[in-house]
């Protein structure tokens, strides 16, 4: 396990995870997380991104204790998950990503029920429900609520749990604006009392307005992490255009070797090359002189999900583009990940 | 922990009591039950009142019905949907979880004891009652708690409803609740003595009576209140299958 961010001030780390491996039955031996290891430090928002089945709820999972086949270290407050769950179900408000709340209970009992359980102080349920706008619907039987508003009471029952450490697995998933706007104030003011977050999310607007690192997951293992502006710190030019195009005559348009030009999809070219207008000029030039249109051309720093592209969809080999523009994206994500 | 589990039966129990479709199968069905065998003579309840020997079978059903039946249910769906993997996260044990409900399974059987009593009055069921069948209504429920945590633990959803179904159906008809055992032949009759239901309706009938009770009785429904409960613990999880 981690030691040089174990202790500060005395206190450990709200979490800890070291070459976490989790394995299932039935998968071939391909482990579901293999050797993950960050920290979540108290006061800040770690956002942990990935595609669907990189390994992030097995990671959220292995953190609340409730996987017994993770292997490697876990340690939640310096203590294993495990073995003192219970004991650190005090200090946590956990949002586990399915699973429902008891369906015959109205808003305002299901708040309050998980309050006490967690033996926060009277007036808790009340305080959250309020804060997230859902103190109208009280008396509102979770089954009556609509799909937002049950993600809603989700995450409000994940605030009616401990103070420390606020876990939330997509907690703006199927929210609309103004509720996604109140979730991303509560994880701000959380964070800001001193708990330490981990949430993962899909939206990379939510990382941008929330998170002051990101941990980047992709087939079971962290391909990179970082504050958001360390990771779109890259320069590049992109472009979309027709595909199967000479990368060699783009580098060279823009003063660049040949190998810092990629297709990254079918038609979609990279240039991690730092933009100067007379480089993008002689591109513009070059792509005229083949009578090629460059569609959403931009020039400069790398925005977040397009760096997500990049960490998690690799570029295509050359000879791959032509064909798979024509069998599709789809086609060409599934044999890149194969 | 107290308050804990107090929290947690309180709501319960809010949510079982507001529930018309369970109070209907809680309190109508074993009452419609009642009156309708005892005013219709078409079981073989002996040569007594019908009343005399139905009135402690029937209150052995309600107890399996709302113990056992309604709880294995209730469970199964919500730890299928995932609601029971949410108390997982809180400081809430699995022990707590039991206690919370087996105390709901209290109340409701506590509701249902005094209605049941009521028209068994009204029919004209006269009880001399022993002590020992309180602790007769005890050992029933840890049973049929347990037995709710058992199937609950072993399978979710549709099939707890399938199978405590069943099981229910079986234990009503071989457990001499509706009718007298020595109609059974003699292999079965051995057999169903090892039965929870069996002896806790012989318990009853013999302390509603004024009685002890056979001492196999006792130590079968004590074995049974003992094994359940921690067989049901043993398999409790928090999360679907």
């Amino acid at each position: 396990m981690p030691t040089t961010d174990a202790v500060k001030g005395g206190e450990p780390l709200p979490i800890e995870v070291a070459d976490l491996v989790i394995r299932y039955e039935g998968t071939s031996g391909v482990p579901a997380v293999d050797g993950a290891s960050f920290v979540v430090r108290a006061g800040e928002v770690v956002a942990l991104v990935g595609p669907n089945g990189a390994g992030k709820t097995s990671t959220l999972q292995a953190i609340e204790g409730a996987l017994t086949s993770a292997n490697g270290s876990v340690r939640v407050f310096g203590l294993d998950p495990r073995a003192e769950r219970r004991a650190l179900a005090d200090r946590w408000g956990v949002m586990p990503q399915s699973g429902g709340l008891p369906m015959g209970l109205t808003v305002g009992e299901t708040a309050s029920l998980f309050a006490s359980l967690h033996g926060q102080p009277s007036g808790t349920a009340e305080r959250v429900l309020a804060t997230m706008g859902l103190a109208d619907l009280r008396s509102q039987r979770w089954r009556r609520l609509s799909g937002g508003e049950q993600q809603r009471l989700s995450v409000a029952v994940a605030l009616c749990g401990g103070n420390d450490l606020l876990m939330l697995d997509e907690p703006t998933a199927a929210v609309d604006a103004a509720g996604r706007d109140r979730i991303l104030e509560l994880i701000s003011a959380r964070a800001e009392a001193g708990a330490g977050v981990l949430l993962t999310t899909h939206r990379f607007d939510d990382v941008e307005a929330v998170a002051q690192r990101v941990v980047v997951m992709d087939r079971g293992q962290i391909v990179a992490s970082g504050s958001v502006a360390e990771l779109t710190a890259e320069q590049s030019v992109r472009f979309t255009a027709t595909p199967g195009l000479d990368l060699s005559a783009i580098a060279s348009s823009l003063g660049v070797r040949a190998t810092a030009v990629s297709e990254s999809g079918p038609g979609k070219y990279v240039a991690r090359v730092d933009p100067s207008p007379q480089a993008v000029s002689n591109l513009t030039s070059w792509l005229a002189s083949q009578g090629v249109i460059a569609e959403a051309l931009t020039a400069g720093r790398v925005p977040l999900e397009q760096r997500f592209r990049d960490l998690t969809m690799p570029p295509v080999d050359e000879g791959d583009a032509s064909e798979e523009a024509a069998g599709g994206e789809r086609t060409a994500r599934r044999r890149r990940r194969s | 922990m107290i308050e804990r589990v107090r929290a947690l039966a309180l709501t319960d129990l809010r949510v079982a009591l507001r529930d018309n479709e369970q109070l209907l199968l809680t309190l109508g069905i074993p009452v419609a039950l009642l009156v309708f065998f005892s005013t219709v003579d078409v079981l073989p309840t002996g040569t007594g009142e019908p009343v005399d020997y139905l009135a402690p079978g029937i209150v052995a059903l309600a107890l399996l019905s709302g113990a056992f039946v309604r709880l294995a249910i209730s469970l199964g769906f919500d730890r299928g949907f995932g609601a029971i993997k949410r108390f997982g996260i809180t400081p809430l044990g699995p022990g707590e979880f039991l206690a919370a409900k087996g105390l709901v399974a209290v109340v409701l059987f506590a509701v249902q004891l005094v209605f049941l009593g009521v028209v068994a009055a009204l029919l004209g069921w006269r009880p001399s009652l022993h002590i020992g069948a309180l602790a007769a209504i005890v050992l029933g429920l840890l049973t049929f708690v347990g037995l709710a945590f058992v199937v609950s633990g072993l399978v979710d959803g549709l099939r707890s409803l399938a199978i405590s179904n069943a099981l229910f159906i079986v234990l009503l008809l071989v457990s001499g609740i509706v009718f007298e055992l020595d109609r059974l032949p003699g292999w079965l009759l051995a057999v169903v003595k090892l039965l929870p239901s069996t002896a806790l309706a012989e318990l009853l009938r013999n302390t509603f009576d004024g009685a002890v009770g056979p001492r196999w009785a006792w130590l079968t429904l004590l074995a049974w209140a003992v094994a359940t409960p921690a067989l049901g613990l043993k398999l409790f999880r928090w999360s679907p299958n």
